[in-house]
């Protein structure tokens, strides 16, 4: 399964960070530096195990199998308020 | 008896913006001269509305946009109070208020004037921004931000209990790149004008109830992502200036706070105290 931004999101980064806008419910969500980091990956579709190669690139003193755990709650979440969509 | 075919011009200033409102009754008339006073004044409008009483409606006090459409100069909104149709390239414009009891027509104009100031600061950089607004010394002021319900206005009048001047308790003016706010003509529950009408920007509190008074830092982008979520009215941002937004009010997020407190004036001792520290 594959994941990608859903394209009615409003957003931008701010100092390494993100703010998403989802203009039809006026959600507003800040992301973190990890965040914000998988959510510009996300502008093109990627699986869990692309965007935990990703994160471990960057954040190499991290176990793999908590980066995992981390993608999937980020995943959970931003699903859950259609801020992102599947392919 | 007055003949209700008057057009006299009410020019209201709120902030760095003026509306002629070109008034097409005496009922008009006085319902603005009475809703905007401390606000009307001899400056160049911004734009021009001509305004005009519509259907009578029944005895409630509707608040509700139901659309908004913008295709390039023009502006159309649809709303249960007002119906607007706007030309930002000529600045004239045309709008009808539902009529009914004098207090119906007053919110009805405050409303329609609510939804044009937040229109027009957008074009210049600017929001309205769900806050109280409490001044402090070298006309500095602190505002505390956060949605209906949040205490803005506690805060102002526990405030006010406590010798502080106040901008406002529900909308207030931000020119997030100059780090200058306004007072508005558009009260929350105090229902008071507040006695300062412009101040620089020191720090900005992101409010919620709590036991205890606490600041908080926090990052920047949940910062920049309250201050959005609290500009008014964000569900009718045009989608394509979304980003725009969020980049103004970006340089706003290094004096932005969390504020954690209880119903009481110990609030300001926590923000003074933090202050202190953050200035060490």
């Amino acid at each position: 399964m594959r994941y990608i931004q859903n394209k009615d999101v409003a957003w931008r980064m701010v100092d390494h960070e993100a703010v998403l806008v989802e203009p039809t419910t006026s959600l507003v969500v800040g992301l973190s530096t990890s965040g914000a980091l998988l959510w510009e990956f996300l502008e093109n579709a990627h699986t869990v195990d692309e965007m935990v190669d990703l994160l471990q690139q960057r954040f190499d003193d991290q176990l793999r199998e908590q980066l995992q755990t981390d993608t999937q709650a980020f995943l959970d979440e931003l699903m859950r308020e259609s801020l992102l969509v599947e392919t | 008896m007055r003949s209700g075919a008057i057009d006299s011009l009410q020019i209201v200033t709120v902030g760095p913006i003026s509306v002629g409102i070109q008034l097409s009754s005496g009922r008009l008339e006085a319902a603005a001269a009475r809703r905007f006073a401390g606000f009307l004044s001899d400056e160049k409008p911004d734009l021009v509305i001509k305004l005009q009483e519509g259907a009578a409606q029944p005895d409630s006090i509707p608040i509700e946009i139901q659309s908004v459409e913008r295709r390039g100069s023009l502006l159309k909104m649809q709303a249960d109070f007002a119906s607007l149709d706007l030309d930002f390239d000529s600045c004239l414009g045309c709008a009808t208020v539902i009529t009914g009891s004098d207090a119906q027509l007053r919110n009805a104009i405050d409303n329609l004037m609510r939804f044009l100031v937040s229109q027009l600061l957008l074009e210049r950089r600017a929001v309205l921004l769900h806050a109280a607004g409490v001044a402090i010394e070298d006309g500095g002021a602190i505002l505390f931000v956060g949605p209906n319900g949040a205490g803005k206005s506690t805060i102002a009048r526990l405030s006010l209990e406590s010798g502080y001047g106040i901008l406002g308790d529900d909308l207030i003016v931000v020119e997030p790149e100059t780090r200058t706010c306004y007072a508005t003509p558009f009260m929350g529950e105090l229902q008071i004008i507040g006695a300062v009408q412009v101040a620089t920007i020191r720090s900005i509190f992101l409010i919620e109830q709590a036991g205890q008074h606490q600041v908080l830092p926090i990052a920047s982008a949940e910062a920049v992502g309250a201050l959005v979520a609290q500009a008014q009215p964000l569900g009718f941002v045009d989608r394509g200036r979304i980003p725009d937004l969020i980049g103004w009010v970006s340089p706003l997020a290094p004096i932005c706070r969390r504020l954690r407190f209880r119903k009481d004036s110990g609030f300001w001792e926590v923000i003074l105290s933090s202050s202190a520290n953050t200035a060490k």
